[in-house]
C-alpha cells in the first residue's frame, strides 16, 4: 500500500485547462475525496493518476516512485469507472477475474477470490449471469467487485454511485466506506455530491476549474470554508450570503434591510482591511426564524415553505434577495407571511467582496 | 375510427402488394435456377426428350455422382446407348472431370482470403476507429478509393507482378490479390463496430493489468464478433465468385482452378452435357446459397451498423 502524490499537474486539452497546477497529497490508507462542480477535472485528475491520460505537465509519485513513464497496466491501480465499464462479453465471474487472470494467479485461487468478493458483496447467485442480465445496483457492485479482488495500492473511484437510486446509493456509501476501512488501501474518490463528499471523507478537495479551493477534513472545510465557493458548495442547502457595508467605528454590518453586530472575533481584520464592503455568510440551518418580533431580528417575507419531513425548508425574501432556512416543522408560515430571522454571531462568516476570500478571524 | 380503419386497410394494402412484388421478383430471379435444379436431376440424355419435362419424373443424382467423379463402370455402360460420347472414352473423361478439385481450390482460396483479409483489416480497423495519429481521414478515403478500382483495370498489372513472384498457376495468385481486394470493404465494416465500442472498456481492461494487444485480442476481437464475422462472410463470397483473375493466373491448368474458372473449362469441354453442367452450377451454388441463408442474419446486421457512424 502507498500514498499517493501529484505535484504541479497540469493539463490541457487543447485551449482548455482541465487542471491548473494542482499539488496535492493522498495520505497512505485514507479515503480522499474530491468533489467540485460538473467540468471541474475531477475525472482527469482520476485518468491521469491511473496513467489512462498523460499530465500537460507535473508528476505523480505512487509511494515514492515517480510514475510518469509507468504505463497503466503496470501502476497496480483499481479504478471504478463512472459507467461501469463491465465487459459485456463476460461473465460477472470473468468480469470479477479478469485482472486476477493478467496476473498468473492459479485457477484454484483465482476462483476462491472471485468467489469471496462475490459473497462480500452480495453476487454470489449471479456469477453466471452476463451484465446485461444484472440492474443497475448489481453492475455496480460488479465494477466494485473487479476493482477490490485485486489487493491494489490505491483504489480510484469515478462517482461510483452516481446512477444508484436515492435509497440504494445511502445504502451502498456506508458500505463501501466500511470496505475501505477494513481493507486499509488509499482510495480517491471523486464525486459531485457533497452529501456523499461530506460523509465518506477522511479527507476533503473541493476543486472548481482545474484548481484545488481548500483541502481538509470535512468538519473543517464545512465550519471554516476559505471562500464564498466552496461555502455555497459544501452544505446542503448552500449557504445564503448577503452584501453588507462596513462600519468599523461602530464594528456594525448594515445590509441594505437590517444591520447587526459583526462578530467581536472578525472586528480586528475588518479593521485592518479597511474597505467598506463584506459578503455575509450564514448557513441556513444557522438561521433560526421566529413567527413574532424580537430584539435584532430582521423581517423577511415567506417567499416558499418545502416541508421534508423532519424539517421545513423555508425560502424568504430579505432584502430584495432570496435567503433559505431551515426551521422545526411546528413553525408554518404562509406564503407572503412576514417572519423575523435571527442568527447567532459565532455562526456568521465573513468574505471578502472582491477576492470572495474568507476574513481571517483572530 | 373510420381514419383508423382506412389507415389499417392501407398498411394492409401495402403489405400485399409488397408481397405480390416479392414473389415476382423471387420467381423471376429463380426460375432459371429452378431448371437447372431439375435438368441436374434428370438422368443422362433426357434433357433432350421432347415434350420437355419440367420436373423430372424419375430424379437421379446420376450427373451428380458424375461430375463428383464417383460414376461406377457398370452404370457408364448402361448408359452410354444413345450418348454422345463414345464408351470407350467414357471412364477417362470422368476421371478428369471431376469437379471435386475446383471445389476444393474454392474453399481453399475463400477461407485463407477471408481469414487473411479479416486479420488484416480488423488491425486496420482498430487503428482507424481508436488510435490518433495524422491523416487519419485522408488514410481511410484512400483506402476506399483503392475499393473502387475495377478488377479489370488491375487486371494486367497484377497478373505481371503474379509472374515476376513466380505464382502463376498456384492458388496463392489468387489468394493474395484477393485479399487486397477486400481489405478496404472489410476494414469499413468493421471499423463501424469498433467505433460503436465505448472507450471506458479498453482503459478500464488497461487497469486490470492489460497491454494493448492483449486488449484487443481479449476484449475488442470479441465485442466485434459480428461485425468480423459479416466481413468475413462479404469476403469469403467474393473470392468465391471471383473469375477474372482466377481463369488468369490458373491459365487453364484444372489442378489449380477455382469454381468459376473451371465452370468455364467444364462447359466447353461437356457443352452438350446438360445434366452434367447443371449438376455442376448447382453445386457450385449449393455451397454458397448454404452459407448465404445461414448467415444473413449476421450479413445485415453487418451492412445497417454503419448506416449511421462516421
Ligand atoms: N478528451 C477531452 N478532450 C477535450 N476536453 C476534455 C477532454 N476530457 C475532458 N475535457 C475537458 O476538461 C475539463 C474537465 O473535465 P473532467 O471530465 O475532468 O470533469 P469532471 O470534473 O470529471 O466533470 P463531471 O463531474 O461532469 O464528471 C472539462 O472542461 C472538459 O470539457
Ligand atoms: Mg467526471
Amino acid at each position: 500500500m502507498a500514498g499517493v502524490r501529484v505535484e504541479g499537474l497540469l493539463k490541457k486539452f487543447g485551449n482548455v485547462t482541465a487542471l491548473d497546477h494542482v499539488s496535492l497529497e493522498f495520505e497512505d490508507g485514507q479515503l480522499t475525496v474530491l468533489v467540485g462542480p460538473s467540468g471541474c477535472g475531477k475525472t482527469t485528475l482520476l485518468r491521469i493518476i491511473a496513467g489512462l491520460e498523460d499530465a500537460t505537465g507535473g508528476s505523480v509519485f505512487i509511494g515514492h516512485e515517480a510514475v510518469n513513464q509507468v504505463p497503466p497496466w503496470e501502476r497496480n491501480i483499481a479504478m471504478v469507472f463512472q459507467s461501469y465499464a463491465l465487459y459485456p462479453h463476460m461473465t460477472v465471474f470473468d468480469n470479477i477475474a479478469f485482472p486476477l487472470r493478467a496476473r498468473k494467479i492459479s485457477k484454484a485461487e483465482v476462483k476462491q477470490r472471485v468467489e469471496q468478493t462475490a459473497a462480500l458483496l452480495g453476487l454470489s447467485e449471479l456469477l453466471q449471469r452476463k451484465p446485461r442480465q444484472l440492474s443497475g445496483g448489481q453492475m455496480q457492485r460488479v465494477a466494485l467487485g473487479r476493482a477490490i479482488v485485486r489487493k491494489p495500492e490505491v483504489f480510484l473511484m469515478d462517482e461510483p454511485l452516481s446512477n444508484l437510486d436515492a435509497k440504494l446509493r445511502v445504502e451502498m456509501r456506508a458500505e463501501l466506506k466500511r470496505l475501505q476501512k477494513d481493507l486499509g488501501v488509499t482510495t480517491i474518490y471523486v464525486t459531485h455530491d457533497q452529501a456523499e463528499a461530506m460523509t465518506m471523507a477522511d479527507k476533503l478537495v473541493v476543486m472548481r476549474g482545474g484548481v484545488i479551493q481548500q483541502m481538509g477534513e470535512p468538519e473543517e472545510v464545512y465550519s471554516h470554508p476559505r471562500n464564498t465557493f466552496v461555502g455555497g458548495f459544501i452544505g446542503s442547502p448552500a449557504m445564503n450570503f448577503i452584501r453588507c457595508s462596513v462600519d468599523c467605528a461602530e464594528a456594525e454590518l448594515h445590509a441594505p434591510d437590517f444591520q447587526c453586530k459583526a462578530p467581536s472575533r472578525f472586528v480586528e481584520a475588518l479593521r485592518r482591511r479597511g474597505k467598506d464592503s463584506v459578503i455575509l455568510g450564514v448557513r441556513p440551518e444557522d438561521l433560526k426564524v421566529l413567527a413574532s418580533f424580537e430584539e435584532g431580528a430582521v423581517p423577511a417575507t415567506v417567499y416558499i415553505s418545502e416541508p421534508m419531513g423532519k424539517e421545513m425548508l423555508l425560502t424568504v425574501e430579505v432584502g430584495g434577495a432570496l435567503a433559505k432556512a431551515i426551521t422545526p416543522t411546528n413553525v408554518r408560515p404562509r406564503i407572503g407571511e412576514t417572519v423575523w430571522l435571527t442568527f447567532d454571531e459565532a455562526c456568521v462568516h465573513l468574505f471578502d467582496s472582491e477576492t470572495d476570500e474568507a476574513l481571517p478571524t483572530e | 375510427m373510420s381514419a383508423k380503419l382506412s389507415h389499417r386497410y392501407r398498411t394492409q394494402y401495402t403489405y400485399l402488394m409488397q408481397t405480390v412484388v416479392t414473389i415476382l421478383i423471387a420467381v423471376f430471379c429463380l426460375t432459371p435456377m429452378f431448371y437447372i435444379l431439375s435438368t441436374s436431376l434428370k438422368p443422362r440424355g433426357a434433357e433432350y426428350m421432347i415434350p420437355l419435362e419440367l420436373w423430372p419424373s424419375k430424379p437421379t443424382l446420376q450427373a451428380y455422382r458424375a461430375v463428383l467423379g464417383i460414376v461406377e463402370e457398370a452404370e457408364l455402360a448402361s448408359e452410354s446407348k444413345g450418348s454422345m460420347v463414345l464408351p470407350a472414352d467414357q471412364a477417362r473423361i470422368v476421371k478428369s472431370l471431376s469437379f471435386v478439385t475446383p471445389l476444393r481450390n474454392s474453399l481453399i482460396v475463400s477461407s485463407a482470403v477471408a481469414a487473411f483479409s479479416l486479420l488484416i483489416s480488423s488491425l486496420s480497423a482498430y487503428a482507424i476507429a481508436r488510435l490518433r495519429f495524422r491523416y487519419k481521414i485522408q488514410s481511410l478515403i484512400f483506402l476506399q478509393l483503392g475499393a473502387m478500382i475495377p478488377i479489370a483495370v488491375t487486371i494486367a498489372p497484377t497478373f505481371m507482378l503474379m509472374r515476376s513472384l513466380g505464382l502463376l498457376r498456384t492458388l496463392l495468385a489468387m489468394i493474395i490479390p484477393n485479399i487486397f481486394y477486400n481489405v478496404p470493404m472489410s476494414t469499413w465494416l468493421i471499423a463501424c463496430y469498433f467505433a460503436e465500442l465505448p472507450f471506458d472498456l479498453e482503459d478500464a481492461a488497461k487497469v486490470d493489468g492489460y497491454k494493448p494487444i492483449q486488449i484487443f485480442w481479449k476484449v475488442i476481437i470479441p465485442l466485434a464478433a459480428p461485425g468480423l464475422f459479416s466481413a468475413g462472410v462479404f469476403a469469403f463470397l467474393g473470392s468465391w465468385g471471383e473469375f477474372m483473375l482466377a481463369s488468369a493466373v490458373s491459365m487453364g491448368i484444372p489442378a489449380v482452378q477455382t469454381v468459376p474458372a473451371a465452370m468455364l473449362n467444364f462447359s466447353v469441354q461437356f457443352r452438350y452435357e446438360w445434366t452434367w453442367i447443371s449438376a455442376a452450377i448447382i453445386l457450385s451454388v449449393a455451397l454458397v446459397a448454404f452459407m448465404t441463408l445461414v448467415f444473413q442474419r449476421w450479413v445485415i446486421r453487418g451492412l445497417t451498423a454503419g448506416a449511421v457512424k462516421y
